[in-house]
């Protein structure tokens, strides 16, 4: 799913997004509601209206960026108070109040408000978060019914446990004994390993209600959604592909490359031969590595289209691949040409994602 | 860095453009002597000379369209010397050149004239630069037919969508409304463009200009694009565009319509609905 966090892809019209092969985008409550606020956005028309997505969408809680992003945060079980960290007013998200927001954006699938807790944290505490978030879950769930939205809307719940082994498993038990439209696998990416986040993903997923859409937040790259899929995941959403196309790296077959890197100045042919999106049907690597250099606007836009459609087009591929019953072959073949980022890189970039995320 | 003439013609015989401008030497208006002026007058002609020599030995330069360079500041004497030693050459067009943003509208007229007067009728004449859509009239009037879209980027950047009169949307309406149906439109400036940054948008459902057919306003809201303003979002200045360029070309189209007309009267009473203000020439 693209993310659409403050009601747009950056730099993409929802019809250039529609246009790549994406069906459902994700919006996040936390900056809505901050900016323009719900009761705008309901007027409006709600999302769908407001930002003219003709496809379901996805609101995320704001569990996590009222926990990450706003400061002189406070977490009881009544939920969490916050300062905004763009005008530093104070705001109290409780359980029923994060889901009234998602409903009064109206989107088509909401999420539970979850505790977050982060990556390193003891086993107490991640204890203590995922406890308050099965409470919280029973409480969003029971607001969702008597709000009369479902079952037209469909609401997640959310897995969590960190990096605890014994916990993943308690929290799959307690989300799972209540009848939510879907399940999600949450508090993952925020700085483990990758064999710890696939570890996890997998020992959740098949735990999972076989009939169920199964979620796996905030995750990923392309090579992460290949080793998701394996392990029974559904969905994905990431800023990753839109954010890292900003800064001019693109994905290809085999792995990451830097267009703004001088050996694109002079390459004739797109950046990746294989690519049907209208970057590479139409533009050299000369040219988007020129934008980049200029700081055009256009580079921007030409690398996020590229970059939307190699992962919509892996995960059409993967489709194609489960139905025609060689999932496990075009794995494979993908995952070894696929050369991911060195992992120390990658953690450092994360970092310094997750640090400068309150811009 | 030293750009030469020989170094700019290798540039042109890769880029293959269909026009090119020769390269010249143009001083900004108030701040140069008289010395200073005539030496760029001079010096481009020598320029001019040069590309025309380099042209005449390569296939690929006679294929591309030559626009001589019209220089000469403020001087209207050193304008129509180099407008009237310039049109001696065997170019396809003009680029009056050196226009910047201090001048008085009364000079901006006049010099333009100067320099466009002199030229022959039949050629186009460019100009680059025009960064308010009030002088876009000013400087047809005085004799220029070709222009960039510099003013659709400087109304992008600053957050701005243009709702001046094309003859394809009710431009008198929406500044009727965008002021309140009781005031009388006639005793104000009226706006040529609406500023998106304004807290007023915030909640108003309203494409950007009612009857424009941009994929701007087919699709989205002010209120949208005021959104995308205050959360610094890239699809602000994309949608924009898209609705201050259609709107240009609109504008664009509506004028070689009202000048096709051999009524002077038709060219006065669209200039009359375009009404841009006199403290909007240069705004």
């Amino acid at each position: 799913m693209p993310v659409a966090t403050q009601a747009t892809v950056k730099s993409l019209t929802p019809e250039e997004v529609a246009g790549i092969g994406g069906r459902v985008v994700l919006s996040n409550a936390y900056h809505l509601y901050l900016r323009p606020g719900v009761q705008t956005v309901s007027s409006l028309g709600g999302l769908h209206g407001f930002m003219r997505w003709p496809g379901p969408i996805l609101t995320d809680s704001g569990g996590f960026q009222a926990f990450s992003m706003g400061s002189l945060r406070k977490v009881t079980d009544a939920g969490i108070r916050f300062r905004s960290h763009l005008d530093g007013s104070e705001h109290h998200f409780t359980p029923e109040l994060a889901t009234m927001n998602q409903v009064g954006l109206g989107a088509d699938i909401i999420m539970c408000f979850d505790q977050c807790i982060a990556y390193g944290a003891s086993e107490r505490q991640v204890r203590q978060a995922m406890e308050r978030t099965h409470r919280w879950a029973a409480q969003c769930h029971r607001v969702h019914r008597d709000s009369g939205a479902w079952p037209g809307r469909a609401l997640f719940g959310i897995v969590q446990g960190g990096t605890f082994s014994h916990l993943r498993d308690e929290s799959t038990q307690a989300i799972t004994a209540i009848p939510f439209d879907g399940y999600a696998v949450g508090g993952l990416a925020v700085g483990e390993d990758k064999e710890q986040l696939y570890g996890f993903t997998g020992q959740v997923a098949a735990q999972l209600p076989q009939d169920k859409p199964r979620y796996l937040m905030g995750v990923g790259s392309p090579e992460d959604l290949v080793e998701g899929v394996a392990r029974g995941i559904d969905m994905f959403d990431c800023a990753l592909p839109t954010r890292v196309a900003r800064n001019g790296a693109m994905f290809t077959p085999d792995g990451r490359v830097d267009v703004t890197k001088r050996r694109f100045a002079e390459q004739h042919g797109p950046v990746d031969e294989e690519c049907d999106c209208y970057a590479c049907a139409n533009y050299s690597a000369a040219y988007v590595h020129h934008l980049f250099r200029a700081k055009e606007i256009l580079g921007l836009r030409l690398a996020s289209t590229h970059n939307l459609r190699f992962v919509l087009r892996l995960m059409e591929r993967i489709r194609e691949a489960i139905l025609e019953e060689r999932f496990t072959s075009f794995s494979r073949e993908f995952l070894d040409r696929y050369r991911p980022t060195d992992e120390t890189a990658r953690q450092e970039q994360k970092l310094r994602w997750l640090q400068e995320r309150g811009t | 860095m030293k750009v030469s003439v020989a170094g700019y013609m290798e540039f042109v015989r890769a880029s293959r453009p269909n026009v090119f401008e020769s390269l010249c030497d143009s001083v900004s208006s108030q701040t140069n002597k008289l010395k200073r002026v005539r030496k760029s007058v001079d010096r481009t002609l020598r320029f001019l000379d040069q590309t025309l020599a380099m042209r005449q030995n390569c296939q690929v330069l006679e294929e591309c369209g030559l626009l001589g360079a019209v220089v000469g500041g403020d001087v209207y004497e050193e304008r129509v010397r180099s407008a009237t030693e310039t049109v001696k050459r065997p170019v396809d067009g003009f680029v009056i050149e050196g226009f910047d943003l201090e001048h008085s509208h009364e000079c901006y007229q006049s010099i333009l004239q100067s320099a466009t007067s002199v030229l022959p009728q039949s050629s186009p004449r460019f100009i680059h630069g025009v960064y308010s859509p009030g002088d876009i009239l000013t400087a047809v009037e005085s004799g220029v037919d070709v222009f960039d879209s510099a003013c659709v980027l400087t109304a992008t950047e600053n957050g701005c969508a243009f709702t001046f009169h094309n003859s394809s949307s009710d431009c008198v309406e929406n500044r009727r409304e965008n002021r309140g149906a009781t005031e009388n439109i006639a005793a104000e400036p009226p706006s040529h463009q609406i500023d998106l940054n304004d807290e007023k948008y915030a909640m108003d459902f309203s494409p950007l200009l009612r009857g424009c057919e941009c994929y701007c306003c087919v699709h989205h809201t002010r209120a949208y694009i005021h959104h995308l303003l205050i959360t610094r979002e890239i699809l602000a200045s994309t949608l924009l565009m898209m609705h201050n360029f259609t709107h240009l070309m609109k504008f664009f189209a509506s004028l070689r319509d009202v000048l096709r007309s051999p009524l002077e009267s038709d060219y006065l009473h669209f200039k009359s609905l375009c009404a841009f203000p006199e403290h909007f020439l240069h705004a």
